[in-house]
């Protein structure tokens, strides 16, 4: 399982990355392949306000889906347009191109986890 | 027993294995004082002759269409039915399937259902039909509350000239996810559309048989940001301009029309169709088309997500079954009858429908309630005297003469919604005519 | 091989199907009769000639699974014999051909059929009366809790009472159907026995809480032997008990809900009663009730006065429609057939032998599939294909290699608290000889996953299709036939 040592993680497997006051979250390499082929995505207009632990959205499969939380409190910069027609790349390229929202965010957010304790958590 | 294949010997190899000397020991679980004791106060056994030779009796008890000649529609219509279509709705893998789970032996039904999907899309002029429904109203039901949920508001508008009974439906299913149902005349809903309405429902030809053009209606519910619904009897849209080609967004209706036998009420089968910007929003099983790892073409259900069995309390709807095998039933129907047969049967439909409405309009004191108003099929009478009576006073006659309107517009007691289908024949209409002239005069 | 073709592109321009009847009135333009903007170019249905259609649907048909074909153990849907003397039953023309608007005096038939069964399923369940209206499980599901909250209501107690308490074993209609009802959805665990917690339930209790809707026996197949405590405590705070009756085909004539201390109930007449599930649809969703629901029953009612049957209508308390008219009602007449055939003697013979057979299949390939909990089931096991995880495959993987060897694969994945659940439901008409022959296929498909798992991976492989590429259906959504090949998507 892939879990890059540059980003920090939640515990309902959504990825961080800090760059400046934005946010770049997505969904884990875990969990994509705990979803299966990934259909469709509904992701927030820019400019939503979230609190951390918010759900933002959903990510469905064929027979699932899941909701994602945000890992910060912020409001939404940009969402990833690319993913409305290839919904796909959160399968083959969950760390890159499957990337989800950027969030502008404030304060100090609490409860990540870094890459290590990502993978404890997966074991247990 | 009937229908329990078991021998005394099966039952005691099977024991054995399982390790327990009687069934009994099976329902141990259950405690001793929540067992049946004596024999439930069911009828005795019938064998398979004497069943049928009850049945039979209990049913002389009813009037039907094989002693009536029936100008009663209302929602429910007398069709030509060919008789291929309950030859082959009735062959065993269709009649005795479940829900088409497992793709790969079901394709026989998937492919029905989409071929159905397709259909239902023609006739209505929409993008996306789904499997079906339970029937009409709980179509209807089922869209103002997809409307109330994606607008996020919560008052309904519903045309006083829908069935009513559909009304009824929407009202009680409506009350308790907090919407508000307001019933307001077809002419006045462009003015009560505001900017907290959901949607307006209207029927289109309207429950009187009333054809009317509804674009002006339409654009006013999107001017206010509301969806607009239409309920359609298919058989009508056989000749009329479709809901879809005026902007509606959603269609809903009852397929019995479709070759599906009146039995009471039961079961028919709804259908509902949308624009395609709403598919993720509506109930019920979409089927789709797809292909195997070898690329040959197959059908799966699709958009499963929106279903109970997997988002729940989230779900777009409750509804886990469509009524499959009655739309099977439609679709061979539309399929036997084909292009030009459905084209045939709602202009005779429309035909017969006038040439009665004439001669009915002959007899003194008779006349046409809505005289301005274009119809199809259906039409208002206004009787001159108590429609009920009218009604009554024909059946000794063999006719099922129409609904009559009073019990649910007080305004209308002395009027009769008549129905003419493709299957009356002009003497039936004019030896109907003649009773009614008696009846009246 | 070519794709098994789409009735429309079988269609030739031209070409006649069955001829509808002739119109014998005087015709004019029609034109002259509707306004010309209201008027339509033909909708563009198929063009076949009728034995065309006959294959197509015939050939369609060999495409497809039924219980006719072979033994289907699907379950939770309990896949019995569908009798034919319930076909020839409602095939009659005096009930086929009933208007539901005629006059009551003219479908005295039709109600005595209602009226009868409407009994029927009270004396079976235990309850005072029944209604046939719900068309379907989930609708009759949703009736129940619509006169659970009008019953609340009718106490003033509605707006304190916003909790429905559903198990986590329960089918996912119930809490669709709670939300459908206005409710808002708490669950409760299964204890280590399979059976509702009783001290988590004891915690969700309170005079918030609405209703339980529970499942007897559970969606475990297993009997809920606390019930009488159970309803009890819903009771001592208020709140009314629904049963899903899904499961009634373990219970015919052997236990009634009513007698368990349940308020209220619903009944698929397609499970227990052998009405034809029909690819899904038409169902029968009868609602069973104690006395006190019985003001909120959905209108009209169907009652007897003297030899007569009739419609009650006013009744201010009821919960309204559920359906345009009667339910489904010639689903009725199918039931009505049905119970008479086995009678009164006959019928607890139904959840016997139901029960029979499912505990034999249990106890033929629990070597391999163990119970997801130890115990005898009722009409259904609850098995897990675990043990083969560590070979690779997974539930789904044995259920599509059933499909090479003849057999309908058992619900998987369900409940969801069972990891790779195995729910198998041979109800009581299958003989002995069937169940063996289906036991001897798990057992060697669990020998196959052992030694060769690609085999399983790759099922079914003599089947119409291979395994569908859903993702590509629900990427696509290809909902409809194009006229115009090259773009699945036609955005009208």
């Amino acid at each position: 399982m892939n879990v890059p040592a540059d980003l920090k993680y939640t515990k309902t497997h959504e990825w961080v990355k800090f760059d400046g006051d934005v946010a770049t979250i997505g969904i884990t390499d875990y969990a994509q392949s705990e979803l299966g082929d990934i259909v469709y995505v509904d992701l927030p207009e820019p400019g939503r306000v979230l609190n951390q632990g918010d759900s933002f959205g959903t990510v469905e499969s064929v027979k699932t889906v899941s909701d994602v939380y945000a890992p910060v409190s912020g409001e939404v910069a940009e969402v990833n347009g690319e993913l409305e027609a290839s919904s796909e790349l959160m399968n083959t390229d969950p760390y890159g191109r499957g990337w989800l929202v950027k969030i502008r965010f404030e304060g100090t957010p609490s409860e990540l986890m870094d890459a290590e304790a990502y993978k404890e958590s997966l074991k247990g | 027993m009937r229908y329990i294949p078991h021998t005394d010997a099966d039952r005691k190899e099977m024991l054995q294995t399982i390790g327990v000397s009687t069934i009994d020991e099976l329902f141990e679980q259950i405690p001793g004082n929540l067992r049946v004791s004596g024999p439930l106060n069911i009828p005795e056994s019938l064998d398979e002759h004497a069943l049928l030779v009850e049945l039979r009796k209990i049913g002389s008890a009813n009037r039907s269409t094989s002693d009536l000649i029936s100008f009663l529609g209302a929602g429910v219509y007398e069709h030509y039915v060919p008789s291929i279509v309950m030859e082959l709705i009735s062959r065993g893998e269709f009649l005795s399937a479940y829900t088409p789970y497992q793709p790969e032996v079901s394709q026989g039904y998937l492919q029905t259902i989409y071929e159905f999907q397709t259909m239902i899309c023609e006739i209505t002029g929409m993008e996306v039909a789904n499997a079906s429904m339970y029937d009409g109203a709980t179509a209807l039901s089922e869209a103002v509350i997809m409307a109330s949920g994606l607008k996020h508001r919560s008052r309904i508008l519903v045309a006083r000239e829908v069935h009513p009974h559909y009304v009824q439906c929407v009202q009680t299913f409506a009350r308790s996810v907090e919407c508000q149902v307001e019933i307001v005349d077809t002419d006045k809903l462009v003015d009560t559309l505001d900017d907290t309405t959901a949607c307006v429902a209207f029927q289109y030809p309207d429950f009187f048989g009333r054809a009317f053009n509804p674009r002006s209606l339409i654009d006013a519910a999107h001017r206010s940001g509301a969806l607009a619904i239409a309920i359609s009897d298919p058989v009508a849209l056989g000749v009329l301009e479709p809901p879809g080609s005026f902007g509606a967004d959603v269609v809903v209706g009852d397929c019995q029309s479709l070759g599906i036998p009146m039995g009471f009420g039961g079961p028919h089968a709804g259908y509902f169709a949308v624009k395609r910007e709403l598919v993720r929003a509506i109930p019920g099983r979409i089927v789709g088309a797809t292909h195997d790892s070898q690329g040959r073409r197959g059908f799966v259900m699709t958009l499963r997500t929106r279903e109970q069995d997997i988002r729940r309390e989230k779900a777009t709807s409750n509804i886990c079954t469509n009524q499959a095998l009655m739309a099977l039933c439609a679709t061979v129907w539309m399929s036997a009858l084909g292009k030009s047969g459905f084209r045939k049967v709602a202009e005779t439909c429309a035909q017969n429908a006038h040439y009665a409405a004439s001669q009915l309009c002959r007899i003194p004191g008779i006349r046409l309630r809505f005289p301005e108003s274009p119809f199809v099929f259906e039409f208002v009478i206004d009787c001159g005297m108590n429609a009920t009576q009218v009604r009554d006073k024909l059946m000794p006659e063999g006719f099922l003469a129409g609904a009559p309107l009073g019990k649910w517009f007080p305004d209308l007691q002395s009027c009769l919604l008549v129905a003419v289908t493709e299957v009356r024949t002009r003497d039936e209409i004019d030896r109907f005519v003649t009773e009614f002239a008696k009846v009246v005069s | 091989m070519a794709d098994f073709p789409l009735i429309f592109e079988k269609s030739k321009p031209g070409r006649l199907g069955a001829p509808p009847p002739v119109c014998d009135v005087p015709g004019q333009p029609l034109t002259d009769l509707l306004p010309r903007d209201l008027i339509r170019e033909p909708a563009a249905l198929p063009e076949l000639g009728e034995l065309e259609v006959v294959r197509h649907f015939t050939n369609l048909s060999h495409r497809n699974y039924g219980i006719d074909t072979g033994f289907y153990p699907l379950g939770s849907c309990t896949m019995k014999y569908n009798p034919r003397v319930n076909e020839a039953a409602a095939a009659n023309p005096s009930f086929t051909g009933v208007h539901p608007m005629q006059p009551v005096e003219t479908v005295q038939g039709c109600l005595r059929v209602v009226h009868d069964l409407q009994s029927w399923m009270a004396e079976i369940t235990g309850f005072s009366t029944a209604t046939m209206q719900p068309p379907a499980g989930a609708s009759g599901e949703l009736l129940c809790l619509l006169m659970i909250r009008a019953y609340h209501e009718s106490r003033g107690e509605a707006e304190q009472r916003r909790v429905v308490l559903v198990p986590d074993s329960a089918h996912g209609t119930n809490p669709a159907s709670a939300a459908r009802a206005g409710y808002r959805v708490e669950s409760i665990k299964t204890d280590a026995k399979g059976l509702t917690d009783i001290e988590d339930l004891k915690a969700h209790l309170s005079e918030n809480v609405a209703a339980m809707m529970l499942t007897n026996p559970s969606t475990l197949g297993l009997f809920e032997e606390n019930i009488v405590e159970v309803c009890e405590l819903l009771h001592s705070c208020g709140a009314q008990v629904f049963c899903d009756g899904a499961n009634m085909n373990a219970m015919v004539g052997v236990t009634r809900p009513g007698d368990h201390g349940f308020d209220c109930m619903h009944l698929n007449l397609h499970k227990t009663f052998s009405t034809p599930h029909g690819g899904g649809g038409p169902g029968c969703g009868c609602v069973a009730v104690k006395a006190h629901l019985e003001p909120f029953l959905p209108t009209p009612v169907v009652a007897k006065e003297g030899d007569a049957y009739k419609l009650e209508w006013d009744r201010e308390s009821s919960v309204g429609r559920v359906h345009a008219f009667f339910g489904n009602f010639l689903m009725n007449v199918r039931a009505w057939a049905y119970v008479r055939a086995y009678g009164r003697e006959g019928l607890p013979e139904i959840a016997r032998h139901a029960v029979l057979n499912a505990n034999y299949v249990q106890a033929r390939i629990r070597s391999e599939f163990p119970p997801a909990f130890d115990r005898h089931c009722m009409h259904e096991c609850v098995l897990t294909a675990k043990p083969l995880r560590e070979f690779g495959v997974r539930a789904l993987d044995v259920s599509k290699r059933l499909i090479d060897y003849g057999f309908h694969p058992p619900t998987n994945y369900f409940p969801l608290i069972v990891p790779e659940a195995l729910m198998i439901e041979p109800t009581e008409t299958e003989t002995k000889e069937t169940l063996d022959a289906f036991c001897d296929v798990m057992l060697r498909i669990a020998q196959e996953a052992k030694e060769n798992p690609e085999v399983l991976h790759s099922a079914p492989h003599n089947a119409t299709v291979g395994r569908l590429d859903e993702a590509y259906a629900a990427k696509t959504l290809d909902v409809k036939w194009n006229r115009n090949p090259g773009s699945p998507v036609e955005v009208g």
